[in-house]
C-alpha cells in the first residue's frame, strides 16, 4: 500500500512541475461552463421559459456548474496505458516492484486530483459570478453527492481502463477512445441533463451506465432523486466498477501474453 | 510560390500517409459525424423550449455551428498541427532549427508542416451541413449576400489562424505549454452561437480583444442579412491588424530562440 501511496504522490508532484501550464490548461476549461452558462440564461429568460423538464434557470445552471466539477473527474486525460502499450513503454513498468494493472489506476487517480485541486479556485470564481443561480438543498444530498463523485471517477477509470486494455488486442486505440468518450460524456449527460432527452430518448439513456459519471450524481445534488433510489444507484454504481475492472482484470491478463514491447 | 510547392509536397505525403491508416481515417470521420449527430440533438433540445435564440433560428444556429466547424476543421486541416508542434516540441528539443534554416517564411513553415488531409474531409462535410441549414431556412439569400459572405470567409479564416499562432508564440520564450494550443480550439466553442447570447463585457471581448466570434459571426450575418459597411470594413480591418501584429512578434520572439538540444 506504502509503494502504492508513493507513486501516487509522485505522480502527483510530476504533474504539478509545470504549474502555470496545469493552471491555465484547467482556467481555459472554464469556456464550456460560460458558454452553456449564457445559452440556458438565454432560452430561460428571454425565451420566457420557467420550467424544463422540472429544471429551473437555477437548477439548470447548477447542474452545469456541477458537472463542470465532475469533468475534473473524468480520466480521458489522465490514462495513459494505451499509448504505453503502443510505444513499448509498459515494459519499463513490467520490470518495477508494484501490479502494473494497479499503477495506471493510481496514476490516473493523481492526475485527476491535481486537476480537481487545481480547478477549485476557477470553481470559486464561477460561484462568485453565478451564485445568485446556484442552489444548494442540504447537507445530506452534498455528502451524497461526494460519494457519488468518488464512486463516478472509479466508475470512469475502470471503463477507460478497459477500453486502453484493448491496445493487446487489436492495436491502437487512441482515435476509438476519443469516439466513445465523445459519445460517453453525452450519453453520460454531459452536455445537458437527460431529462432535457424526449422520453423515449431518455429511457434509452437511463438503462446505460454512463448516466453515473454526470446525470446522477449532479441530480444527487439537486435533491432530484428519491433517498431509496439514491442507494439502489449507488449499488448499480459498485456493479458497474466491478465488471469493468473484472473485464479490464481479463484483458490486461490475456494482453499480456501477447504483448510484444514493439518500438523499444 | 516556393512555399506553395512546400505545401503541395507535404499534403501529398500526408494523404499517402493517412491512406496506409485506413481505420484511424474511419473513426476520425465518425467522431466528425457522432459531433454533428450530439449537437444536432442539443439544439433540438434548446429549441423545444425556444423558436429562437438571440432572434436566430433553429436552421441559422444550425448554420453558424456547421460554419464555425467549417473553419476550425480547415484550420485542423492545414495548420492547427504544425503549430501544436510548435508549442509542444518544436522549441523545447530545439527542431525549430530545421525550419530556421528554410529558404521559406518560418512562421508559414511551421504553420504548414503537419497537415491533416482527414481534417479536410470533415470540412466538406460540415461545408454541406451550412449549405443544407441555409437551404432549410427558406430565407432568400442573393448573390451579393454570397459573394461578400464568401469574401469575408476568407478574413474570417485569417483572423482564426492569427489567434491560433497568437496563442503558441509564447512557446519560445517558456519551456511548457501544452495548454496554450488548446486555447483557440475551445474558445472556438463561442463561435457557434450568436452574439445576442452574450452580455456586453463578453460580446466587446469576443469581437474585439480576441475577436473569435467576428471571425464567425459576421460572415453569417451577412449572408442572412443585408451587408453592413461598418461590420465588413471592422472585419477586413481586425484582420489586417491581427496579421500584421502576429507578423511582428513571432520576428520579435523568434530573435531570442537559442536553439535547445537539437
Amino acid at each position: 500500500m506504502k509503494k502504492y501511496l508513493k507513486y501516487f504522490l509522485t505522480n502527483f508532484h510530476e504533474e504539478a512541475t509545470y504549474k502555470a501550464d496545469f493552471i491555465f490548461y484547467i482556467g481555459s476549461e472554464i469556456v464550456f461552463f460560460v458558454v452553456f452558462y449564457f445559452i440556458w440564461t438565454n432560452v430561460y429568460s428571454k425565451g420566457g421559459v420557467s420550467d424544463i423538464s422540472s429544471f429551473s434557470l437555477s437548477t439548470t445552471i447548477t447542474y452545469y456548474f456541477l458537472t463542470s466539477l465532475l469533468f475534473r473527474l473524468n480520466p480521458a486525460q489522465a490514462i495513459y496505458l494505451n499509448r504505453s502499450i503502443w510505444n513499448g513503454e509498459l515494459t519499463n513498468e513490467i520490470a518495477k516492484p508494484y501490479s502494473v494493472k494497479l499503477i495506471y489506476l493510481v496514476s490516473s487517480l493523481s492526475i485527476m486530483a491535481m486537476e480537481m485541486i487545481a480547478y477549485l479556485p476557477f470553481a470559486a470564481i464561477i460561484l462568485i459570478f453565478v451564485s445568485k443561480y446556484i442552489v444548494f438543498v442540504s447537507f445530506g444530498y452534498l455528502f451524497l453527492f461526494i460519494i457519488s463523485m468518488v464512486l463516478a471517477s472509479l466508475l470512469g477509470i475502470t471503463l477507460y481502463l478497459l477500453l486502453h486494455s484493448l491496445c493487446f488486442h487489436f492495436g491502437d486505440q487512441d482515435a476509438n477512445i476519443g469516439l466513445i468518450g465523445y459519445l460517453i460524456a453525452f450519453f453520460g449527460g454531459a452536455l445537458f441533463p437527460l431529462r432535457f432527452l424526449p422520453s423515449g430518448l431518455y429511457r434509452a439513456f437511463s438503462y446505460l451506465p454512463f448516466k453515473y459519471l454526470y446525470d446522477f450524481p449532479a441530480n444527487i445534488y439537486l435533491g432530484k432523486i428519491a433517498p431509496r433510489d439514491i442507494w439502489v444507484g449507488f449499488a448499480e454504481m459498485f456493479v458497474w466498477i466491478v465488471v469493468f475492472f473484472c473485464l479490464y482484470y481479463f484483458s490486461f491478463q490475456s494482453g499480456l501474453k501477447k504483448y510484444a514491447a514493439v518500438g523499444r | 510560390m516556393k512555399l506553395l510547392k512546400i505545401i503541395k509536397i507535404l499534403m501529398r505525403n500526408a494523404i499517402i500517409r493517412d491512406s496506409k491508416v485506413v481505420g484511424f481515417v474511419t473513426v476520425s470521420i465518425l467522431q466528425e459525424i457522432a459531433s454533428i449527430v450530439v449537437n444536432i440533438t442539443f439544439f433540438n433540445v434548446i429549441f423545444a423550449n425556444i423558436s429562437s435564440l438571440a432572434g436566430w433560428s433553429f436552421y441559422q444556429v444550425l448554420f453558424l455551428y456547421a460554419f464555425s466547424k467549417t473553419i476550425t476543421s480547415l484550420s485542423f486541416a492545414f495548420t492547427r498541427a504544425g503549430l501544436k508542434d510548435l508549442g509542444e516540441h518544436m522549441i523545447k528539443f530545439g527542431d525549430y532549427d530545421f525550419h530556421l534554416i528554410k529558404p521559406v517564411d518560418t512562421m508559414a513553415l511551421v504553420s504548414f508542416s503537419r497537415p491533416r488531409p482527414t481534417s479536410l474531409i470533415a470540412a466538406v462535410f460540415y461545408a454541406s451541413l451550412a449549405v443544407y441549414s441555409v437551404i432549410k431556412t427558406g430565407i432568400y439569400i442573393g448573390g451579393v449576400n454570397i459573394i461578400w459572405f464568401l469574401f469575408l470567409t476568407i478574413f474570417g479564416f485569417i483572423i482564426f489562424y492569427c489567434l491560433e499562432v497568437l496563442t503558441v508564440i509564447p512557446a519560445f520564450k517558456l519551456i511548457r505549454v501544452w495548454s496554450l494550443p488548446e486555447i483557440v480550439p475551445k474558445m472556438a466553442e463561442f463561435m457557434r452561437y450568436p452574439i445576442g447570447i452574450f452580455t456586453l463585457p463578453f460580446k466587446i471581448f469576443l469581437f474585439g480583444v480576441f475577436p473569435i466570434l467576428a471571425a464567425s459571426y459576421i460572415p453569417a450575418q451577412v449572408l442572412f442579412y443585408p451587408p453592413q459597411t461598418s461590420k465588413i470594413l471592422y472585419l477586413v480591418a481586425i484582420a489586417i491588424i491581427f496579421f500584421i501584429i502576429v507578423r511582428k512578434l513571432w520576428k520579435f520572439f523568434e530573435k531570442g530562440y537559442s536553439s535547445a538540444s537539437s
